[in-house]
């Protein structure tokens, strides 16, 4: 029995994958549990384990390395030892088969197939049915959503579903609806079409799109703020040896080691429970071409600044390259996130779901301080931390605020 | 309002309209001076008479062929074979003689037989005395299939299978049998095929057949307390079909789920399912499910022949993934 290898789903968001490359070559024996190939998903680089042994068999035309496929389009065979590869049914109204979804990147090998002459000998070889196969996957929906966006007029097809397996609700379409609406009302004013340029949302747009709406929906938001005098830093940051830590560092390291007797803050919300997280895992926005992402340094409180500075700037670095495994994007228990780089001195940070608080760096600048009566120049920044107050009150936020600030102006070079 | 059990509903109806028709006679296993296994027939034998109260010997297939041609004669026999499972003795009497007699005679002859019986799991019966063969019926024409499942329903859909002049199967779940409900002194009918909306709700549609009514209703708060709102349905007949009923109230829904502890394969849900897909394709917001007992015969033993039957915890959860699809 022949087993079908194909774009797997690695997370509840992923619609399409990468095929970046293969790890074994056509006919070559696979075992249970061996690599297969790599796929790379809208945040990450996956390395994909066969769940079942045979022979590869890779039909020609199958999408090749660097094609961009959605979930559930095969990608090859496994096949027994003198097993034939399996010939795919004919379809029936390939003439009527909508083009291929903009997503699919047809392989140059199987273009021809399908406008040249076709061969004879060829004409019903698996080779193409792949890829007529992945034209055909559309978003699932149901027939009851399909009939609603029939008589809402909602492109159900931009839609991403909340029903099992991704399924298309009637509750969705409604709420596209909704929100079409309000959209289109906005921009009333300017309803000239050049006026607009309309592109799809990319896999990590929407992603940060749907996690900042769940956490602006779910979450009871307040921001606290905290001038902190941050000379110290500045000058311990001067006596490190290069490669330097960057005041990031410094502070997941404070934050993490505040954590640790403030545990309400590094907490989620579940199902009515309140979750403590026994380890401390600080996730660090990292702003990239491809959009925000928040690789997480795991147990930071048990970890050197040195250390944190080694692993963040490679975490940085591989957020940068779209290099991140999930492994590197899992688990965060808090965030920082720092624009003082940017040269923003407060702002209003968004948790990331299901974390409990976030804190926001501000610009360390010289700044005019009352000390002893006398005004002096010192370095100072604001710390804003938002915090979801459904499951941690003002005073648990404050103190931790105040730790915070406390620990990070009795740094010791 | 007075309160009667099921037996005493439908053994209500069954009096009342032998006083009112001379005609109706029972017949079957000790149900004359015993006055029936489940008390079906308690106190009828004085009442009514020998003539009117038929004890049979064991052999299913002579009784019921002897009720066809009965019934051609212009009488109406009432058939009580206790533990319906035994009526598969008679089942080529049945299925080739008396649900086809009428049709064969275009109507001239009719064949007002009411087959009764008990049908189901859950009381330690074993496998020979525990089945819901109303598939079976529902599937062949010529038949109407009730299984009531109150005792208000059990009386008027007595009065109604006794005043029918088509075979009709009367199927009591063995647990219902001695549940109480309110049940009027009047005479009054419910038609074939008419099903009743227990409880309305707007996020999942339940057609439950039985006892699984009231095991469903027992987990309806619940479920709303949770944020799922079920619109329970009794289809109380199964031939005819309510499918208006149940169409209707999946226009609300979109979600349909079919609770029944008869077998799966081929099953009265099966045939829901295909009516409600059929009809109500563009209704649908997720999969119809079914929820029923494993396909094999009933357990003895009383842990796995609860284990054999959907019982509310899963009935529960079922619905809970259906909202969820």
């Amino acid at each position: 029995m022949s087993v079908e290898i194909v774009m797997p789903r690695l997370g509840w968001t992923m619609d399409e994958g990468t095929l970046v490359e293969w790890l074994k070559k056509e006919g070559e024996t696979v075992a249970v549990g061996e690599i297969l190939f790599i796929v790379e998903s809208d945040k990450a680089v996956n390395e994909v384990e066969s769940f079942d042994g045979g022979i590869l068999h890779i039909p020609d035309g199958a999408p090749g390395p660097g094609a961009t496929v959605a979930v559930g389009t095969m990608l090859g065979y496994l096949l027994e030892p003198g097993e034939q590869a399996p010939v795919a049914a004919p379809s029936s109204t390939p003439s009527d088969e909508p083009p291929p979804q903009p997503a699919l990147q047809s392989p140059p090998a199987a273009a021809p197939s399908r406008g040249g002459e076709p061969d004879p000998a060829h004409s019903r070889s698996s080779a193409e049915s792949p890829l007529l196969k992945s034209a055909r996957v559309k978003p699932a929906i149901s027939p009851r959503a399909r009939r609603l966006a029939g008589e809402l007029g909602v492109d159900w097809t931009q839609l991403s579903g909340s029903g099992r397996s991704g399924r298309i609700t009637e509750d969705d379409v409604r709420a596209a609806s909704t929100t079409a609406d309000s959209a289109s009302e906005a921009v009333n004013g300017s309803s000239d079409e050049a006026a607009i340029e309309r592109t799809r949302l990319s896999p990590v747009r929407r992603v940060i799109a749907d996690r900042m709406s769940q956490s602006s929906r779910d979450n009871a938001t307040v921001t606290l703020t905290a001038e902190i005098d941050a000379t110290r830093m500045v000058e311990l940051r001067g006596r490190c040896p290069a490669p330097k830590p960057g005041y990031t560092d410094v502070f997941v390291r404070l934050a993490a080691l505040a954590l640790a007797d403030h545990p309400v803050l590094n907490a989620s919300l579940d199902d009515g429970h309140v979750l403590l997280h026994r380890s401390i895992h600080v996730g660090i926005a990292v702003d990239t071409d491809a959009g925000l992402l928040v690789p997480v340094i795991r147990d930071a409180d048990r970890k050197s600044l040195e250390k944190i500075r080694e692993e963040a700037a490679a975490l940085a670095a591989r957020a940068r390259e779209g290099q991140l495994r999930p492994d590197d994007l899992r688990g965060g228990t808090f965030t920082i996130t720092n624009l003082g780089m940017h040269g923003v001195d407060a702002f209003t940070p968004i948790i990331n779901p299901p974390q409990s608080a976030v804190l926001g760096i501000g610009r360390i600048a010289m700044r005019p301080v009352v000390r002893d009566g006398q005004v002096v120049a010192r370095y100072t920044a604001i710390l804003s931390l938002t915090f979801d107050h459904r499951l941690v009150d003002g005073g648990p936020a404050a103190r931790f605020l105040a730790a915070l600030r406390e620990a990070a102006e009795a740094l010791r070079p | 309002m007075r309160e009667l059990t099921y037996t005493e509903a439908a053994r209500e109806a069954l009096g009342a309209e032998m006083e009112r028709d001379p005609n109706i006679f029972v017949l079957g296993e000790g149900i004359g001076k015993r006055g029936g296994n489940f008390n079906t027939t308690t106190g009828f034998f004085e009442r009514f008479g020998p003539r009117r109260l038929r004890d049979t010997p064991i052999c299913e297939r002579g009784f019921v062929g002897l009720c066809a041609g009965a019934a051609m004669t212009g009488t109406r026999p009432v058939v009580d074979f206790m533990f319906i499972d035994f009526i598969l003795d008679s089942f080529g009497e049945l299925a080739n003689q008396i649900a086809k007699i009428q049709y064969m005679t275009s109507g001239r002859l009719k064949m007002p037989v009411v087959l009764r019986g008990c049908i189901g799991a859950g009381s330690g019966h074993a496998t020979h005395h525990s089945g819901s063969y109303y598939s079976i019926f529902a599937h062949l024409p010529g038949f109407r299939v009730v299984v009531p499942t109150t005792p208000y329903d059990a009386k008027g859909l007595m009065t109604t299978s006794l005043r029918s002049d088509d075979p009709v199967l009367f199927l009591e779940h063995k647990s219902l049998l001695n549940t109480r409900g309110d049940v009027p002194e009047d005479d009054y009918t419910i038609p074939f095929g008419q099903a009743r909306v227990c409880r309305e709700g707007d996020d999942v549609t339940v057609v439950a057949l039985g006892p699984m009514v009231s095991k469903t209703l027992a987990v309806c708060d619940e479920l709303a307390a949770a944020g799922i709102s079920v619109e329970l349905i009794d289809p109380r007949s199964l031939a005819p079909l309510d499918s208006e009923a149940i169409f209707l109230s999946v226009s609300q829904t979109g979600r349909l789920l079919i609770i029944d502890e008869a077998f799966g394969p081929c099953g009265i849900g099966a045939e829901i399912s295909a009516q409600i897909m059929e009809r109500g394709f563009d209704q649908l917001d997720a999969p119809v499910r079914r929820l029923n007992g494993p396909h094999g015969p009933t357990p003895f033993s009383p842990p796995l022949e609860s284990a054999a039957v959907p019982q509310p915890e899963q009935i529960a959860q079922a619905i809970r993934n259906l909202a969820a699809e």
